[in-house]
């Protein structure tokens, strides 16, 4: 385990970040937590000769539950315990619970979470295995080793909180070479469905902060791994719900660690809105759902497996908020697991 | 670089590659952090890094700079605890590598007051232990914490 | 009896591994110290063509770089099969093999030049099925295998009327079992420090768990005389058998030291412990047992095919356990097994806790349950019928002495309700049996030819009054410093605190086999007795020249000798006494394994002048939509004679049931060909913490009468019958047979899966015959 030598910046403030980002552009990598950036580098599956460590940076640790703001520095142990945020957002501190281990999760950030390198089992090897396999596409290779002639990256994206916060509906504020900018969550993540590029952030722009409006939706988190310890997701999925007068205005759900960025089905979700959640809506969206998923055989479980607790879990939360509708909904009531 | 490992003041000035784990075994010659894996999934170099816990093996040496660094040795200097003698009198350690890491997980676990056996569980679920099966390390966890409330 | 046998001693180096300050290979340093690196082959079968070395050798800091050339001598643990090499010589037998080495001045600068060094290859036809090992091969893996083919060992053993057991049985049950690969993942990785000296002498600090076999396989391949050699063994962070073998890695070092006349370190990244692996065999099996109307067992047939990667390591044992022990606990009386071990281009295989016995231990069981089922009778009553008695013998001639199988049985089934739950609890829950058999050391020693003691031990003691124990038997985690210091104290009637251990030291321990095989307690323990023994025959001596009283009188108690009639001296008077003749006190005792056996080959595999039993109940859930197997409980009832301590008895059965759970559920060295899928904790997947299952330990043995105070192993035995008492249990809850390991959840889900469209889930039928 040998990383190349580099150089470590520590800027405090975003506007020197972002231009010393500019400065060693190509060579330059943010370090958050470093959770995922230095296994990496140890690995050589990055090379860069520049690392910017983004904790002294000040507003990038902003942590406001009550508005529903999180710097992207927030410490995932952080909005894993905050009461505020398993109150009001149950799906963000249970995904947050659900990631890594205890000590891993003092280190790791939201924001590193959220921008975290897509996995695969040919991928996550040390130089050595990799150059005694000849590489593949997303690293020193030619070609992709789990599907014969693909012509593009099915690396699995496996961060745990892109689904929740997708499912709420959650904004970014991002700092780039133009300044500051906000926009969906979703934009984050490259629509191309290369799994080559973990996300869709142009080089050298920063994300600073994650916000998310509404505190009255419910929601829930359910996340496949192989074990009960620190493990990747082999499959997870997040709902968010919200009706009003029995109509609901609020209904999207995201899925994780099956495809190459976290999927949003918002082409399934929205033509339910302003009508009643129901088990007609349960059916028809579990069914949908189901034939959307095409996990390859890159990670530990076999795919039909994955595929089919995934869509095991969207009916069990659904059902699980169906019950608690039919009594008094509170958003308070935590809903999910890992299975 | 200052760097405050166990209550006592270092300066060292590491390259930027330079890790923790690295730092605190072969600079500092503190070799009760313990090195399991190459990519953080053992635990056995846990250190709490402002009392909270982290994998040395994944933090970058310079970083720490301005924090108050515990390890193994600074735990409870020249005494047992409360919580490493119950482990030593259940059984909870056999070859003994994991046992510095497992000391700070649950040091950090059993601050933040009275857990519930799944917290132990939970607490420790970053931690490896090959040799004993977790069920005398959960014990003794229990029974650490059981006196601290009791005290 | 001074009760320190036998009670509940915490681990005697306890506080030092509690605060840190315990000692590991790794933490050592010496000033000057180089560190080693070892370049790999990417390639799983190939001729090494030409290296590169210059480019290495002008990086900044590099020492020394060294190939396999310069060192061609083999070695191996077993010396009929010595067919390892430090580094490669000449070709590769498996991706990850040692080509060439350097020491430089830090880990990164070694390990920077090693990337330098370019070797071209030249692949060679690739084999990772042990099947195609048997057959004709184009190329051969190692030249002496018989004929073209990769066969390292064949075994063929017929006892009984086997022909005539299968022909008129009433019941033939068939067990096809596939078993992958599993690891040891001790959590130390395996480290090193030679220093070769001036004065013509080496020492090596290694984590390893046979001191013995090291300075053995060092001399050799070093051509270094063995009184020139030392080995010392620090704090070892768990073995398993994966510390068991002398590896390649330790001979790199003291060569590297040798050649720069610097200390050097090797620490292995996890990664390179994988691909240095010895653990357990992957195995394919048909396991056949015959049984008449009644349940009485009439014959046993197993054909099994392991695959032995690309060394021999233990491997010629492995292939005859795999067959041999199996006939216990029950009475076999026919009996054939051929069992044959390939070489591959993966990773060595080699001993790993409860060797050669897991697999087989398995499907016997499972084939056990499986002829209950036909017969309609309770599993535990079909075991009851056919169990070994105590003091027999079986049909390959082991010797039988204690066991206690039946108290087992019995305790295991009364603590865990076991006849208000067996088929009675709904579907998806389920409650399952099965047994165990071991060895307590094996009784013929690999290397000793003359026949030396198996184990030696040696007190000393000098005017500060602590006795100081040297043995060569490792403490490996498992707590044998704490035993023997509990055997001494026992004896010589003192506190535990006046006892001290000294670490292992080829220089002043006498040789011992080390720590394998389950051999240490036994063998150790009853070589510590003698010693003790005859140290306190020195005390009662000087306390008859002092009081006057005969020396038969008096005894060991509280730190002080008594005789009747309120004649005390503290042990101290008796010690300085004796000193009065020749100084410091000293005293030996061994242990010589008895003559054992039977005449035909092979009959010393698997003897053992003790065995321990098992009877283990497990009761498990299963998630049917998830396909997950909760574990619940296990209530492990073991026969270890007498626990001489009850605490770390435990710990042996609890981290037992963690590593035969973590085989069955989810352990697994993937392949693909010869590729090596997931070499990394994070993917290679013991069990955590959660799914550790509640464990109830039922200590019912009786007295061995060879035992040092009636104990017998407590290591391995404990490990095997967790596994197909699961199994049982899943089939009792849905109904299904699993037979291919491991039982991941998405295996499990797809076998229930395509059952339910066979037809549903339902609980098996109810036994006519009940448990009594
Ligand atoms: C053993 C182990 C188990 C793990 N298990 C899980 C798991 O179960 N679930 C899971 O989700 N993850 C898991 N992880 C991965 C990782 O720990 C987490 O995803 C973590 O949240 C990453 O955050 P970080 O702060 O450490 O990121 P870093 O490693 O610092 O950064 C990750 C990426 O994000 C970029 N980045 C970080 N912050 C910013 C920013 N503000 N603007 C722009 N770019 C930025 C970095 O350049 C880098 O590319 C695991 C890791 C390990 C080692
Ligand atoms: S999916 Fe294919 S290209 Fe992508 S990382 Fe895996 S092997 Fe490489
Ligand atoms: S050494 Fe840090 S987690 Fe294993
Ligand atoms: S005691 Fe050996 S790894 Fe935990």
């Amino acid at each position: 385990m040998l990383a190349d030598p580099f150089e470590l910046h520590e800027p405090a403030s975003i506007a020197e970040a972002v231009a010393l980002a500019k400065r060693y552009c190509g060579d330059v990598r943010f370090l958050a937590g470093g959770t995922d950036v230095l296994p990496g580098l140890f690995r050589g599956l990055h090379t860069v000769r520049h690392l910017i460590y983004l904790g002294r940076i000040p507003e990038l640790h902003v942590f406001d539950p009550i508005r529903g703001v999180f710097g992207a520095q927030t410490s995932m142990a952080s909005l894993e315990r905050d009461p505020v945020v398993r109150q009001r957002f149950v799906a963000v501190s249970l995904a947050a619970h659900a990631a890594a281990g205890p000590a891993l999760r003092t280190s790791a950030t939201l924001g590193g979470n959220l921008l975290v390198d897509t996995r695969c089992t040919f991928y996550d090897q040390s130089r050595f295995w990799r150059e005694a396999n000849e590489g593949c596409l997303k690293a020193d290779g030619t070609e992709c080793r789990v599907v014969s002639q693909g012509s593009r990256c099915y690396a699995v994206y496996s961060g745990d909180m892109a689904p929740p916060l997708l499912a709420l509906g959650a904004t970014v504020d991002i700092e780039g070479l133009e300044g500051r900018d906000s926009k969906p969550l979703e934009d984050l993540y490259s629509p191309g469905g290369d799994g080559r590029l973990s996300h869709a952030l142009p080089e050298g722009a920063l994300l600073v902060a994650v916000r998310l409006r509404d505190p009255n939706l419910w929601s829930s988190y359910s996340k496949l791994r192989a074990r009960g310890a620190p493990d990747f997701p082999e499959g997870s999925i997040a709902i968010g719900i919200h009706e009003t007068d029995g109509r609901l205005d609020h209904f999207r759900i995201a899925v994780g660690g099956i495809d190459t960025r976290p999927l949003v089905m918002n082409e399934i979700t929205r033509p339910w809105l302003g009508k009643p959640m129901s088990d007609e809506v349960v059916e028809a969206t579990v069914e949908s759902v189901g034939r959307r998923l095409h996990p390859v055989a890159n990670t530990a479980l076999l795919t039909d497996y994955r595929k089919h607790v995934v869509t095991r879990f969207l009916r069990t939360d659904l059902a699980r908020y169906l019950a608690l509708r039919s009594k008094e909904l509170t958003s308070s009531t935590p809903a999910g697991r890992v299975g | 670089m200052k760097l405050r490992v166990n209550a006592l003041e270092y300066l060292v000035d590491p390259p930027a590659e330079r890790l923790l784990v690295d730092l605190l075994r072969e600079d500092l010659h503190l070799t009760g952090t313990k090195r399991g894996c190459d990519d953080g999934s053992c635990g056995a170099c846990t250190v709490l890094v402002d009392g909270a816990p982290q994998h040395s093996c994944l933090t970058l040496a310079r970083l720490v700079s301005g924090r108050d660094v515990t390890t193994i040795e600074g735990v409870s200097p020249g005494r047992l605890s409360r919580l490493q003698r119950s482990l030593v009198e259940t059984g909870g350690l056999q070859c003994g590598f994991c046992t510095p890491g497992m000391i700070i997980a649950a040091l950090a676990l059993l601050q933040r007051g009275t857990p519930s056996r799944d917290d132990i569980l939970e607490a420790i679920s970053g931690n490896f232990c090959r040799c004993t099966g977790y069920a005398k390390i959960v014990q003794a966890i229990e029974r650490a914490a059981q006196e601290e409330g009791g005290r | 009896m001074n009760g320190i046998v036998g009670s509940r001693v915490p681990l005697v180096d306890g506080p030092l591994k509690a605060s840190g300050s315990a000692l590991y290979t790794a933490d050592l340093t010496l000033p000057g110290m180089l560190h080693g690196a070892i370049v790999r082959s990417p390639e799983a079968h190939a001729r090494i063509v030409s290296m590169e070395l210059w480019r290495a050798m002008e990086e900044p800091g590099v020492s020394a770089v060294i190939t396999g050339d310069s060192y061609p001598r083999s070695f191996g643990v077993l010396p009929i099969t010595r067919d390892e090499t430090m580094l490669a010589v000449g070709k590769v037998r498996f991706r990850g093999e040692g080509v060439a080495a350097v020491a430089a001045t830090s880990p990164e600068a070694a390990q920077r030049a090693a990337r330098q060094i370019k070797v071209i290859y030249e692949r060679l036809p690739e084999y990772e099925d042990p099947e195609a090992s048997a057959a004709t091969v184009t190329e051969k893996i190692h030249a002496h295998s018989p004929g073209m083919t990769n066969l390292q060992k064949e075994v063929r053993q017929e006892f009984g009327p086997v022909e005539e057991a299968f022909r008129t049985a009433a019941h033939v049950v068939t067990v096809r079992g596939k078993f992958p690969g599993v690891t040891h993942a001790a959590l130390e990785p395996h480290a090193v420090l030679a220093h070769y000296t001036p004065d013509d002498r080496l020492t090596v600090w290694s984590s390893t768990q046979v001191p013995h076999y090291l300075h053995r396989a060092l001399s050799e391949v070093l051509d270094i005389p063995e009184h020139r050699v030392r080995v010392i063994k620090p704090e070892v962070g768990g073995g398993f058998g994966g510390k068991g073998d002398p590896m390649p890695h330790e001979i790199v070092a003291a060569a590297l030291s040798r050649e720069t006349g610097r200390p050097v370190r090797i620490v292995l990244s996890r990664e390179e412990v994988f691909y240095l692996n010895h653990g357990r065999h992957p195995t394919r099996h048909t396991l056949k047992l015959a049984a008449d109307a009644e349940g009485h067992l009439m014959g046993f047939d197993l054909d099994a095919l392991i695959d032995g990667g690309a060394a021999s390591s233990f491997g010629t044992v492995t292939t005859y356990y795999n067959g041999v022990l199996a006939t216990g606990p029950y009475r076999i009386p026919a009996f054939r097994y051929h069992g044959r071990r390939g070489y591959t281009n993966r990773p060595a295989s080699g001993a790993m806790r409860a060797h050669g016995s897991v697999n087989t231990r398995y499907s016997m069981e499972v084939a056990i349950d499986m002829l209950a089922e036909e017969l309609r009778m309770d599993p535990m009553a079909l075991r009851m019928r056919n169990f070994l008695s105590p003091h027999t013998t079986t049909i390959n001639e082991f010797r039988i002495t204690s066991n206690s199988v039946v108290r087992c049985l019995e305790a295991s089934r009364a603590r865990s309700s076991w006849d208000t739950k067996y088929r009675k609890l709904p579907v998806g829950r389920g409650i399952g049996v099965a047994c165990g058999f071991f060895i307590s050391g094996s009784n013929s020693p690999i290397h000793f030819t003359p026949p030396f003691p198996q184990s030696t031990v040696h007190l000393k003691i000098d005017v500060d009054g602590g006795v100081t124990i040297h043995s060569g038997a490792s403490d490996i985690g498992q707590g044998s410093k704490t035993i023997v210091s509990q055997i001494v104290a026992e004896v010589l009637g003192i506190p535990l605190a006046r006892v001290r251990v000294a670490a292992v030291d080829t220089d002043s321990a006498p040789v011992d086999l080390g720590s394998y095989s389950s051999r240490v307690t036994f063998m150790m323990g009853n070589a510590a007795r003698c010693a003790a023994e005859d140290m306190l025959r020195q005390w009662q001596k000087a306390a008859e020249e002092i009081t006057g009283r005969p020396s038969a009188e008096f005894r060991a108690h509280d730190g002080r000798l008594e005789a009747p009639g309120n004649i005390s001296i503290s042990y101290l008077e008796a010690v300085h006494q004796a000193m009065r003749h020749h100084g410091a006190l000293q005293s030996s005792g061994a242990y010589e394994s008895p003559s054992l056996g039977g005449k035909f080959k092979g009959a010393r595999a698997g003897t053992s002048p003790a065995y321990s039993f098992a009877a283990y109940v497990a009761e498990v859930e299963v998630d049917v939509d998830l396909g997950r197997i909760h574990v619940k409980k296990v209530w492990a009832a073991f026969d270890c004679g007498r626990p001489l301590n009850p605490m770390l008895v435990e710990g042996q059965i609890e981290g037992s049931i963690h590593m035969g759970l973590g085989q069955l559920l989810g352990e697994e060295m993937r392949y693909r060909g010869t590729r090596l899928m997931n070499p990394s904790l994070l993917e290679y997947r013991t069990l955590s913490p959660v799914e550790m299952p509640e464990v109830e330990c039922l200590l019912v043995g009786e007295e061995d009468p060879e035992g040092p105070f009636g104990a017998k192993e407590a290591g391995e035995g404990p490990l095997p019958p967790v596994l197909p008492a699961v199994a049982n249990a899943v089939y009792d809850a849905v109904g299904l047979r699993f037979t291919e390991l491991p039982l991941t959840p998405d295996r499990v889900w797809r076998a229930l899966r395509q059952k339910e469209r066979g037809g549903g889930l339902q609980k098996p039928p109810a036994p006519k015959v009940d448990a009594r």
